[in-house]
């Protein structure tokens, strides 16, 4: 009996040891820690606070079905006086939701059912969704702002941006995506001088043009000349477009100076560079002209200039308005200038056969170029990549990470993807594109964003779609001749290198806008763009001047009554002007004053009066983003201001 | 008495105290957490697994973010891309813009006095009008961001 008891004592004993551990284990758990360090924070305060009840904390959102427990530990988040607390009792910044609404986890992931704090932030086998590194934030706006704009979200924005302007849709499918213009290659067997040019610019595309958006395929030299064997097959244009032999003025004074000089001078007039860069310098609109002539024959460059788009369909070069003898003049200035001076004399001597050519398009096929490059022929079969429409869904277990010894989170994926693509296997082909770390920030943020989503619709909240201006009948015409799209935002459709016309007629005074058209002169000092010289006819430009006074109007800008400002009145301006708004900062009136805005030297003749007052009185109503602060001045200062304007 | 002859002859029946130290032993396993473990459970690895990297844009916080898509938008015409004061309009000014890397300056301003300067412009700080008054063009929150991120230029 005895031996009986002592068994029972001990195990007893040890029951009991067993028992006491758990809420043992439980007291002392980080996260009890954490709220009794916050409450002794909280009573050494400036302003002393209550404690706040020892406890776990959660918050439920019954629309999404989540609980999140985050405020277990993060308890100073709506408390403006822990602002300069170590985390996690700091403050939180700005939150553009209710948090009661939306929880924690839908905007920064992770796993809010966790109370530990490996568990609720890291990702492991179980969980895979880690809190994403504050650089990455915003995708989660991305997730319900599906392709809006917003100025809270200026790393997506510029993803969005950047995905469009580097065609990634070229490869890779995405919700949302807008086709882009992609040049065509057919005739280039006909438009280079030799197959040398083509087996240079895929070694390396960035070294002829900084300005490209064509990526590093990296292909070997055997690659590269068997690519360009296959290219230098097609000689015919699209359409059944021929090259008009060169005319006979060329011939004769190609090499005479003063006609090489008058095509410079129409190449500084045009000018060209306000849309195409030469050594770095000028616009972006369009490909770089560097060594132009190493690369295009003559010939070529006289027929495009001629008719831009009978060679390159949509392409968005207008159609100058040059005389035969102008545009031989241009042709001979490009040819004797725009050459490789040091480009190296021998040629790779490989023979070309139809086993290279063969070899050549299996290339063309691997790669996808048709992605970008239309190809007669080659238009059918695409070789795509892998969709990127539920990218930010994508879990660990699809994806290979070869080698490398990055942390496998999805986030990590992606960046290193962007930056070093083929270091993920050998069959790999994602060409390298060379982005800075901000680019490559922007983009993975983008791409965490597109998500198979199951939130609830209240949640999801879409974009404007994009909408297309398209005017008929000669004023279309003469839109699609000049391409003025390419620069011009109107009606929300169009470009964003130049002012928006969609209420010009509004905005500017008939004669103004006759003069303009026919000889531009540019206005703003810091702008690398320039409107182009076009040499419009005069049908044309009475055209243009007709349509702008009759239908790009805003009737609100109109001022009904004649409106004769007193001296009083412009010596009021005028003092209001220098002197208390100090808008010298940014503008030039006779020389002096800034070089932010347009100079306002013959502003009174240039702009109609009520665009002057309604403009002063609100800009950003009428351009949103522009930089002219809204000065606050009332409707009589506005008077005064506009009185002295117009005396200029 | 009787104990000492109950808990040795305990000890001599093997299968009683192989179960007791089975049990012991268990209980001990139980409570063990090796420093690895712990390592990575409550370090700095709990929170994050991304080193951080060169370029410090990346660890900027949401307010400094803000403010530099703001500096760059509004700002950097005049009081350049650094901060310097040498923005491309900075030669057509007749007085200066403030250099915000000059450390004893800022250091010796508090973020409502440069708060004011943006809000009101150069008549906040009894300053250039040149500088514009930004009350109607940014919210209160944004001239706080503004103000976030160039503190950033005197570190």
């Amino acid at each position: 009996m005895d031996r009986l008891y002592r068994i029972y004592a001990v195990s007893s004993i040890l029951l009991l040891i067993v028992l006491v551990s758990s809420p043992l284990k439980d007291h002392l758990k980080a996260w009890r820690r954490i709220q009794r360090r916050h409450n002794r924070t909280l009573r050494d305060l400036p302003q002393r606070e209550n404690p706040i009840p020892i406890g776990l904390k959660q918050i439920w959102v019954r629309d999404i079905d989540r609980i999140d427990r985050c405020t277990t530990c993060h308890l100073g988040m709506k408390n403006r006086q822990l602002a300069g607390a170590p985390l996690p009792h700091r403050t939180h910044s700005k939150i553009y939701h209710d948090v009661d609404e939306f929880g924690c986890t839908l905007c920064h992931g992770g796993q809010g059912l966790a109370t530990e704090v490996f568990d609720a932030h890291r990702s492991s086998e179980s969980w895979e969704e880690p809190v994403l590194p504050k650089r990455y934030v915003e995708s989660t706006c991305g997730r319900c702002h599906i392709n809006e704009d917003l100025k809270e979200t200026p790393v997506l924005n510029l993803g969005r941006k950047r995905i469009h302007e580097l065609k990634c849709m070229a490869c890779h499918d995405r919700p949302g995506a807008q086709s882009v213009i992609t040049p065509t290659l057919d005739g280039i067997g006909s438009k280079v001088k030799d197959r040398e040019w083509i087996i240079r610019w895929l070694k390396n595309p960035k070294a002829l043009r900084p300005h490209t958006r064509m990526p590093n395929f990296m292909l070997t030299d055997e690659e590269r000349k068997n690519l360009s064997d296959f290219l230098m097959q097609f000689i015919a244009f699209p359409d059944d477009a021929t090259l008009e032999p060169l005319p006979r003025i060329y011939g004769l004074r190609k090499d005479n100076d003063d006609f090489i000089a008058s095509g410079k001078t129409l190449f500084r007039e045009s000018p060209c560079t306000s849309c195409h860069a030469l050594e770095g310098q000028g616009g972006q609109l369009a490909t770089d002209l560097d060594e132009v002539s190493s690369k295009a024959r003559e010939t070529w460059i006289y027929n495009f200039l001629k008719n831009p788009q009978h060679f390159q369909p949509d392409v968005e070069m207008p159609q100058f308005g040059f005389s035969e003898e102008d545009r031989a003049s241009v042709t001979a200035y490009m040819a004797s200038e725009f050459l490789d001076w040091d480009r190296p004399e021998e040629k790779s001597t490989a023979e070309s056969s139809p086993y290279t050519v063969e070899q050549g398009q299996a290339l063309f096929y691997q790669y996808n170029c048709v992605g970008c490059h239309q190809l007669s022929g080659m238009d059918t079969v695409q070789n795509r990549g892998p969709e990127h429409t539920f990218i930010g869904s994508k879990r660990i277990y699809q994806i290979w990470f070869e080698e490398t010894e990055i942390p496998q989170t999805l986030h990590n994926y992606i960046d290193t993807k962007l930056k070093t693509p083929r270091v993920f296997g050998e069959t790999m082909r994602m060409p390298e594109f060379q982005l800075t770390q901000e680019d490559r920030q922007a983009i993975t943020c983008l791409l965490l964003s597109f998500r198979e989503e199951t939130l609830p619709n209240q949640f999801i909240k879409r974009g404007p779609s994009p909408s297309v201006w398209n005017p008929q009948g000669t004023m279309g015409d003469i839109v699609q001749k000049y391409s003025c799209l390419k620069c011009h935002p109107v009606k929300e459709d169009g470009g964003d290198v130049a002012p928006d016309l969609s209420i010009v007629g509004s905005r500017l005074k008939p004669d103004w806008i006759e003069r303009f058209l026919r000889e531009p002169v540019s206005r703003r000092p810091l702008i690398e763009e320039r409107m182009l010289n076009l040499e419009l006819s005069e049908n044309e430009i009475q055209t243009i001047v007709d349509y702008f006074g009759s239908v790009l109007l805003d009737d609100g800008l109109a001022v009904p009554i004649v409106w004769r400002p007193s001296r009083e009145a412009q010596e009021r301006g005028r003092r209001l002007y220098w002197e208390a708004i100090g808008c010298q900062g940014c503008h030039m009136i006779d020389g002096h004053g800034g070089y932010v805005g347009p100079p306002l030297d013959d502003v009174g003749g240039r702009l109609q009066t009520g665009w002057m007052l309604h403009w002063l009185l609100d800009p950003q109503k009428y351009i949103p983003d522009t930089i002219e602060p809204k000065s606050g001045m009332t409707m009589p200062e506005a008077l005064d201001v506009v009185a002295y304007l117009m005396t200029l | 008495m009787n104990v000492d002859v109950g808990m040795s002859r305990i000890m001599k029946k093997p299968t009683t105290t192989a179960l007791l130290l089975a049990c012991a032993f268990t209980l001990l396993m139980g409570c063990r957490s090796s420093s690895e473990e712990t390592g990575e459970k409550t370090g700095a690895q709990a929170y994050s697994d991304t080193a951080s990297h060169a370029d410090p844009y990346l660890e900027y916080t949401y307010a400094q973010r803000r403010g530099r898509a703001l500096y760059v938008h509004y700002c950097v015409l005049c009081h350049g891309p650094e901060g310097r004061g040498d923005g491309l309009n900075a030669d057509a000014l007749d007085s200066q813009p403030r250099d915000f890397t000059d450390s004893t300056w800022m250091a010796a301003q508090q973020d409502t006095v440069l708060w004011e300067m943006i809000h009101q412009g150069g008549r906040g700080g009894e300053r250039s009008i040149l500088m514009p008054s930004y009350a109607w063009l940014l919210t209160e929150d944004e001239i706080t961001f503004i103000v976030a991120y160039i503190r950033l230029f005197s570190e």
